[in-house]
């Protein structure tokens, strides 16, 4: 595994990206922001996904780049490709939840901070809307709102973009 | 990994897998779950170091819940 050290400026400087901007810095930003040349992000972000993925998974979440690409897609809680999981902080949608779940731990990334995440329900297409700060729930439009997984969460791993 | 305007809706879901039906939770309870000592940790610059060992762990958040077994990858909850 590359140096741990360096693994975490990387993963730091992926998620204050998201948070600042609502989508993941490309490698270039990367470069610039950990003060590496554009190589050597590439390979940090990398060998950052294949840790998040291999002997770093106790940290939990799904990290993954598009096949192929250097494009990250998926950034627990974040996606950087827009889902059904719209999410505004303050009144300013700009993030979108990786999963209905992982939308659920991303008040926790805006300390403070009035977390809404507004979807349409998979069976009718009717609206559902919560609304968050600091981990605790201050509303949920309908009041009957469930979370479900449709893999065990012990399989999820298996293929993240699926699940 | 969804949300749903009911447990009714869920059922209903045209991919819905009956064997999944152990994975359908209020929100509320989801909630703790994300709630967890590493995903409250991710924007900690040593995270990567230590947000493993943060604390409630998912073990302890779903014993709290009452849940675990196959389905969530712990040990079942005592009977």
């Amino acid at each position: 595994m590359a140096d741990l050290g360096l693994l975490a400026r990387t993963y730091h400087a992926i998620q204050t990206g998201f948070v600042r901007d609502g989508r993941a810095p490309h490698y270039t930003d990367l470069a610039t922001t950990l003060g590496l040349a554009p190589e050597e992000a590439r390979r940090a972000q990398r060998e950052l996904l294949a840790a998040l993925n291999g002997p770093l998974a106790s940290l939990g979440g799904a990290h993954w780049a598009h096949p192929d690409t250097d494009y990250i897609v998926g950034f627990s809680p974040f996606s950087n490709l827009p889902t059904q999981y719209a999410i505004a902080i303050d009144g300013q949608q700009r993030w979108y939840g990786q999963c209905g779940l992982e939308s659920l731990a991303v008040s926790w990334l805006f300390p403070g901070k009035e977390v809404r995440i507004e979807a349409r329900c998979l069976d009718c297409a009717e609206p559902l809307s919560l609304r968050m700060r600091d981990g605790e729930l201050l509303a949920a439009d309908p009041d009957s709102i469930v979370g479900h997984s449709n893999v065990p969460l012990s399989r999820a791993a298996e293929n993240w973009p699926h699940t | 990994m969804n949300l749903f305007r009911s447990e009714e809706h869920v059922r209903a879901w045209g991919s819905f897998d009956p064997e999944s039906a152990e994975g359908i939770m209020p929100v509320r309870d989801w909630i703790r779950y994300f709630s967890q000592g590493r995903m409250r940790a991710r924007l900690d610059p040593d995270f990567v170091i230590s947000g493993a060992s943060r604390r409630p762990s998912k073990d302890e958040v779903l014993a709290d819940l009452g849940r675990g077994g196959p389905y969530w990858g712990t040990p079942a909850p005592p009977a």
